[in-house]
């Protein structure tokens, strides 16, 4: 709607209500005794007090006066953004959902609030043109359209979303373009985007970096990094770590201004593997880089069940080593249990393992349908790219036969020379995942060769946890082909899709998330928000020479629903006072 | 048509609790109108503020549609031609003709995206020359299929069912596909796909270059160009380092693609960058006809080359040397005695090096030094190997080897004493020389065998050749009983031991000729020879000065075997001792044989198809879990390799010089072969402090660079705290310094920004530097990525149709709703509730101006 056309509606509303208003109301023709009708008259002979001499005028503007709340609510008009009215045409607005977004202003909101407003300011002043909203997580989230009401709906429900595409999104054929940022994460940017900052430095203390890596060398099984920052004046921060709830640290850190601290903490095997560290400090503008999370994958040893007549070389392989917990039984006394991985030693149930498992040379009567064709000598051929062929060295691996099998659920990930499966994985998604080595240690050198520790230890990692667990980044993330569901920390389930060769979705919350993989395999990893750039509130990449958004209030509310609320109950007061003829 | 209500702000409507309000205030009202009137009143004022208040919770109301939205995306990028975009405007028309859609857009792209009117102003643009201004804004020298996908995403008109059909060649130069793909498909967006063919000119450019991940300064490497062509012909392809041409060829190509392989060499460490260059004759593009790629080279490889007989060292010297290994060549003495003076090598030569010549610190270190990543090749020879006191059998050094010293058929020696017991021999030196028959026969194994003949102008067997075991005192009594007497006739006794040894079941036959005079003249050179072919070798023994020394030597020659002149006949029991021990230990057979290869795939860069004979080799087993790669058609390894710990080792069974390997020196693929063989073993040094440089996806001129810093000490912790700076020079420009931030444990990260247009070099400094100094990455950009004319790549077109749930050339019936396909139509309420509000409250006070019912 044009302005002149708003104006006008605003005006006739007015108008009308005042005319209607003014209106005389019959008076009910009743009879009644003269007496009465001259006692009546003597009685307004009476001096008129206040009230009752302005009454009228007070009703008049108050019934005008809901006529325009009313006709306020309907047009939703909004103040133009900054001096002059947005551009014609199609307008991009752009908001920085990077979660230093909702760092607190000195006016009681965030700057998130801020740029709401600012978005709602630059929406209601596009005159009419397609309006395209879009955030640098998201990307499109809402139009191009020219339905205003759309864009405000969108905008009510859109929070910030962590770091999202390093680029901006882009919205194809639109004549402007707005970024609406606080500058904590420098973007590269096209020079006619026009950057509309809500910075406000404030002085935070956040957690920057946290993560856990196994130890390869040394006397611990693990090694925590964790990295403190204070961005603002001296204080002291209250760091807590703890370890599946139980509390492993507590100090009062005396920090000064700007100082990071760094520090790393072996971490001994067995205990919960969730890790969790937390700081307090009294100036402290952003919470949600306050706790940070870690993962340690190798707290708990898999648990293997190991089946076969003549496991001797399994016992040596798993002798000492701390990171699988291994049982021998034999095939007679073997039932399916809740171990993580079952490895069967040269023998095989007849139906699919309930657990994931790794086979060696499985024989021809299981499920697995092995060939009559056998070949001799096999020389191992591909280098392989699959996570259970990482690293090992067929260099040193000797066959003397190998079995080849029928299952059509088997995809080979290693062959010989003449094309002869030498180590399959099942492609069955729903199912336990399956490994199987089409030779044993009777067909080959296995036994002595490092090939052997390298294949298995790959293959119980493969089996036992579709993903490893060190912490990721917000934002699109890559993950095995395999994964099925993935769950944020909430316990909503986090939608994903299916690219050639992985499976992709967005992380959007900091916190533990549990990968599942077909079959049951799970795993546990953490995403942070450890990055200085959030942290430091006190620094920004926008220019000055860009343009600062007017400190809005706290609210990101359009004023024309306070109209509303104004216009309920100036309404709703009004009936009572006209009942009573207390107005008119 | 299924509608539902989503509220923006239910919880405005808990206002609602207020509305009955309305009625309970008009019970205590004062105005006179009628009952029905008063009710009425209520009534409206109750929908007004129920109208406000629903308002206020902001209603959205969304009803099902199958209103279509389809935007076609059109790559007029200058590698596509014009009949090509002629064709995707054709299909376009074909399409809407066909599913008529209530929504349909044309967006444009190239390096950017723009939206296009209809498929005229397409065909216009196809006939635009590709250097003219382009009206619609495509920057066209570039391909971004993600700028693409997202410019046709946000074409897609809200509320209607999403359709994308994307027409293009599938090579992208710029953005990040994947990443646009994973936001198509998270979204439900399907996109088809229309391949469309490159721009035909007759091009011929350079498509690729790949080089070994690993190359080590002055060594020669393979570098493989690929070369793109779009006909037939000849090509001359050149690489380059720098100014300095590494190598050329010429090359016969085909349409499609060729793979050119250039051998070339690096002088000295550092970061390269390669330039491959092609020229065709008539080429109508020389803009493509480069291509540059970075690599990093490492230094030579270290080889300390222990040679037992340093004379004949040049031969693999020599080789190895020119393949680019910094060669050391070292006596047995100088072998280093400690792992540390093993360190500066990645591999050591022990070539035909006796056990007694090691130095008991050096074979003491070896162990240590492989299991730490070293590279050992043991090579043969005549000074290797056996059971015996001089040979490595049960060494440390047999431990860390691929086979053992032992032999595998033994009982394995029929030796045969030759004495003269001519006059001359009279007195001590016959008793000496019976004393030594017969302390060789003692130090003979019992499954070995002997015999002994004596001769003067006739000979005699005073022990047929029999086993030793429990013949030996029987052997002992009979030497003893030797008596003197006669001349010398040697011949005859010698061709006796001959026949007595032709057809005798043993792997090493010798004979031991002993004399102190002189003979006639005979065909001894043709005796012994043919004493050579039946494997058997003669020493002899020249005791003193009247013995026919030309004549033994000769023969010792002749019989490959070794020759004493004995002034002193006190030394005879020591040398017929050695001879009797090293007959039965040396385990090396001489004669010519063609080795045989037994894991062909395993030094795939050599032509083992043509491997040249060996005129001898060291008999060895093989561990059972070694690799055998050569052997013998007998079943010997000749070539076998093995692991331990960090390194591997090698054995090469014959030998590396002009004895055995007499004609593998003149081979031309004996430096290619033992070059391989050193590769295969040599150390692989693991940097303590790792760089790794991530390009980004190139936006407009920009990337971003993710660097990583992975920093551990020698025995693989974590090395923490660390403050290292990686220095970033773009292009020609200043180089700037750039501090990485710790992340995790021993790992450190950094971004930068660049210019996608230009070099990007990163190199280490800072405290993690120390142990990995002079470590660079470089990015090379490739400006003219668009005009490399590849046909369409159809397998990634074909990914993004199946990732997103798209059509591989949709006919219409792809494009068409599935029964189910229906998207949500919102419409927001509150705009209407707000108007009816001001109408209610219009009626509210018209009816409390006019008196009804009455």
């Amino acid at each position: 709607m044009a302005a002149w056309q708003a104006w006008g509606l605003l005006a006739g509303a007015t108008g009308l209500a005042a005319y209607l208003f003014l209106l005389k109301v019959r008076p009910r023709r009743i009879r009644i005794p003269s007496l009465l009708l001259w006692g009546r008259v003597l009685d307004d002979k009476r001096e008129l007090t206040l009230w009752e001499r302005i009454r009228r005028a007070v009703s008049l503007v108050i019934t005008a006066a809901i006529a325009l709340a009313l006709g306020l609510a309907f047009l939703r008009p909004a103040r133009a953004a900054g001096t002059t009215e947005t551009s014609r045409g199609r307008v991009a607005i752009v908001l920085d959902s990077s979660w230093s977004m909702l760092a607190r202003t000195r006016g009681g909101g965030t700057r998130w609030d801020r740029a709401i407003a600012d978005a709602r300011r630059l929406a209601a002043g596009s005159s009419g043109g397609e309006i395209a909203l879009a955030t640098t997580a998201d990307g499109l989230v809402e139009g191009p359209t020219n339905d205003l009401a759309l864009i405000e709906a969108a905008l009510d429900r859109l929070t910030p979303a962590g770091p999202g595409a390093a680029a901006l999104p882009r919205i194809a054929g639109a004549d402007s373009v707005y970024f609406i940022t606080d500058g904590a994460t420098a973007r590269p940017r096209d020079e006619t985007i026009l950057v509309r900052s809500v910075y406000e430095s404030a002085a935070n203390a956040g957690i920057t970096a946290f993560d856990i890596r196994p130890s390869i060398g040394g006397t611990t099984a693990g090694e925590a990094y964790l990295e403190i920052g204070n961005f603002g004046p001296a204080q002291t921060v209250h760091l807590t770590l703890d370890r599946g709830g139980v509390q492993v640290l507590d100090r009062r850190l005396d920090m000064g201004d700007g100082e990071i601290l760094r520090q790393t903490v072996g971490l001994e095997r067995g205990g919960d593997p969730s890790v969790r560290a937390r700081i307090e400090a009294p100036g402290n503008a952003l919470a949600i880089d306050d706790e940070a999370f870690a993962w340690f994958d190798r707290a708990r040893p898999v648990a293997v069940t190991v089946v076969g007549q003549q496991p001797a070389w399994l016992v040596r392989l798993f002798a000492g080593n701390h990171d699988v917990n291994a049982t021998f039984v034999s095939p007679d006394a073997y039932r399916p249990g809740k171990e993580d991985v079952v490895i069967f030693d040269r023998w095989a149930p007849k139906d699919p393992a309930e657990r994931p498992a790794l086979y060696f040379a499985p024989p021809a009567d299981s499920w697995l349908l092995a060939d009559t064709a056998v070949e001799q000598k096999p020389h191992w051929q591909t280098a392989g790219t699959h996570p259970v062929l990482r690293g090992v060295d067929p260099f040193t691996l000797t066959i003397e036969r190998a079995h080849a099998y029928k299952s059509p659920e088997l995809v080979p990930i290693a062959q010989s020379a003449a094309g002869t499966p030498l180590v399959y994985v099942n492609r069955a998604k729903d199912g336990p995942r399956a490994v199987v080595v089409t030779f044993g240690p009777a067909d080959s050198n296995l036994t002595s060769v490092p090939a052997l520790p390298v294949l298995a230890g790959n293959a119980l990692a493969w089996l036992s946890r579709p993903l490893d667990s060190t912490a990721r980044r917000a934002g699109l993330a890559s993950f095995e082909e395999s994964i099925v569901k993935l769950t944020a920390p909430g316990g909503a389930a986090v939608p994903l899709s299916r690219l050639p060769g992985e499976t992709v979705g967005v992380l959007r919350a900091p916190g533990f998330y549990v990968a599942e993989g077909g079959g049951g395999g799970r795993t546990t990893f953490a995403v942070n928000v450890s990055d200085p750039e959030v942290s430091n509130l006190a620094r920004t990449s926008a220019g000055a020479a860009e343009a600062s958004t007017p400190a809005g209030g706290p609210g990101q509310r359009p004023w024309w629903l306070y109209c509303a609320v104004a216009a309920f109950v100036a309404i709703l007061t009004e009936w009572w006072t006209w009942l009573r003829r207390i107005t008119v | 048509m299924m509608s539902t209500i989503t509220w923006t702000a239910p919880a405005a409507l808990w206002l609602l609790a207020l509305v009955p309000v309305v009625f309970l205030a008009h019970r205590l009202a004062r105005t006179n109108f009628n009952a029905r009137q008063g009710l009425l009143q209520a009534s409206l004022r109750s929908l007004l503020l129920a109208a406000l208040v629903v308002a206020l919770a902001r209603p959205i109301l969304s009803t099902r549609s199958s209103r279509q939205s389809i935007v076609y995306v059109v790559d007029v990028s200058h590698s596509i031609g014009s009949p090509a975009i002629e064709t995707a405007a054709r299909r376009i028309d074909e399409l809407n003709a066909a599913l008529t859609p209530s929504h349909s857009r044309i967006v444009v792209f190239g390096a950017n995206a723009r939206p296009l009117e209809s498929t005229a102003a397409l065909r216009q643009l196809a006939q635009l020359d590709p250097g003219a201004e382009d009206p619609t804004h495509v920057d066209r020298r570039a391909t971004d299929l993600e700028a693409a996908l997202d410019g046709a995403r946000a074409e897609l008109a809200p509320d209607h069912i999403p359709r994308i059909v994307l027409f293009s060649d599938g090579r992208p130069t710029a953005g990040d596909t994947r990443a646009a793909m994973a936001r198509l498909a998270l979204e439900r967006i399907p996109v088809s796909i229309e391949p469309l063919a490159v721009r035909s000119l007759g091009d011929t450019w350079v498509a690729a270059i790949d080089a070994p991940e690993v190359i080590h300064a002055t060594a020669s490497f393979p570098v493989t160009v690929t070369i793109g062509s779009q006909r037939d012909g000849t090509a001359q392809v050149e690489l380059r380092a720098g100014a300095k041409v590494l190598s050329q060829k010429t090359a016969t190509i085909g349409k499609g693609v060729t793979a050119v392989v250039l051998d070339a060499t690096i002088d000295a460490p550092g970061d390269v960058l390669l330039e491959a260059a092609v020229v065709v004759q008539g080429d109508p593009l020389a803009a493509n006809d480069r291509l540059r790629r970075a690599a990093w080279v490492d230094s030579p490889v270290r080889v300390l080359y222990v040679e037992g007989a340093p004379a004949s060292a040049r031969y693999l010297s020599g080789a190895l040397t020119g393949a680019g290994f910094d060669v050391t060549v070292r006596t047995p003495a100088a072998l280093p005695a400690t792992p540390a003076g093993l360190d500066p090598f990645d591999v050591l030569i022990l070539s035909d090096v006796a056990r007694a010549a090691i130095p008991g610190g050096a074979m003491a270190a070896l162990p240590a030094w492989v299991q730490n990543g070293g590279g050992l090749l043991v090579a043969g020879g005549e000074a290797v190997f056996g059971e015996g006191e001089g040979g490595y059998r049960r060494t440390p050094l047999e431990g860390l080897t691929p086979v053992t010293f032992e032999r595998k058929d033994e009982p394995s020696l029929a030796l045969v004493l030759v004495l003269d017991r001519s006059w001359s021999m009279a007195g001590s030196a016959m008793n000496l020389c019976k004393a030594a028959a017969q302390a060789a026969v003692d130090v003979m194994a019992d499954e070995q065998s002997v015999g002994i003949l004596t001769f003067n102008d006739k000979f005699d067997w005073d022990v047929k050749v029999k086993n030793v075991g429990k013949n030996r005192d029987e052997i002992r009594e009979k030497v003893g009983a030797i008596e003197p007497g006669g001349r010398t006739l040697i011949f005859p006794a010698l061709e006796q031991a001959y026949l007595a040894l032709r057809n005798a079941k043993a792997r090493a036959k010798h004979v031991v000729l002993l004399s102190d005079g002189r003979t006639y003249p005979d065909q001894y050179e043709a005796l012994v020879k043919k004493m050579v072919e039946a494997r058997i070798t003669v020493s002899s023994v020249a005791v003193g000065p009247s013995a026919d020394q030309e004549l033994l030597r000769s023969i010792a020659e002749w019989g490959k075997g070794k020759e004493y002149m004995v002034a002193d006949p006190k030394e005879l029991p020591q040398i017929f001792v050695k001879e009797a021990k090293n007959a039965g230990t040396p385990g090396f057979e001489e004669r010519e044989l063609r080795p045989l290869v037994k894991s062909p795939s395993f030094l795939s860069s050599v032509d083992l198809a043509h491997l040249p004979p060996i005129q001898g080799f060291t008999s060895t087993v093989m561990k059972d879990s070694a690799v055998e790669v050569l052997g013998t058609p007998d079943g010997d390894p000749l070539l076998a390799f093995w692991p331990v710990g960090l390194g591997r080792t090698a054995v090469f069974a014959s030998d590396v010089k002009n004895r055995w390997g007499a004609r593998w020196v003149e081979w031309r693929g004996y430096g290619p072969f033992f070059s391989a063989v050193v590769h295969a073993i040599e150390r692989q040094r693991a940097r303590p402090a790792g760089l790794e440089v991530t390009p980004g996806p190139i936006r407009g001129t920009t990337r971003a660079a993710a660097i990583a810093v992975e920093a551990r000490d020698g025995a693989g912790n974590y090395r923490d705290l660390l403050h290292p700076i990686v220095q970033v020079r773009s292009g020609a420009g200043a180089t700037r310094d750039v501090s990485t931030r710790q992340v995790g444990p021993g790992r450190y990260e950094a971004t930068v920004m660049a210019d996608a247009r230009e070099v990007l070099t990163v190199s280490m400094k800072g405290d993690a530097a120390d142990q990995a100094p002079g470590v660079t990455r470089t990015i090379v950009p490739d400006p003219v990525a668009e005009y490399r004319l590849a046909p369409a790549d159809e397998p990634f077109l074909k990914a993004i149709a199946t990732a997103t749930g798209g059509a591989w050339r949709p006919a219409p019936a792809a494009l068409v709703n599935a029964p189910g396909d229906r998207t949500t139509d919102r419409r927001p309420l509150w705009p209407i509730l707000f108007a009816s509000a001001l109408g209610l409250w219009f009626v509210d006070l018209l009816f409390r101006r006019i008196r009804v019912f009455e």
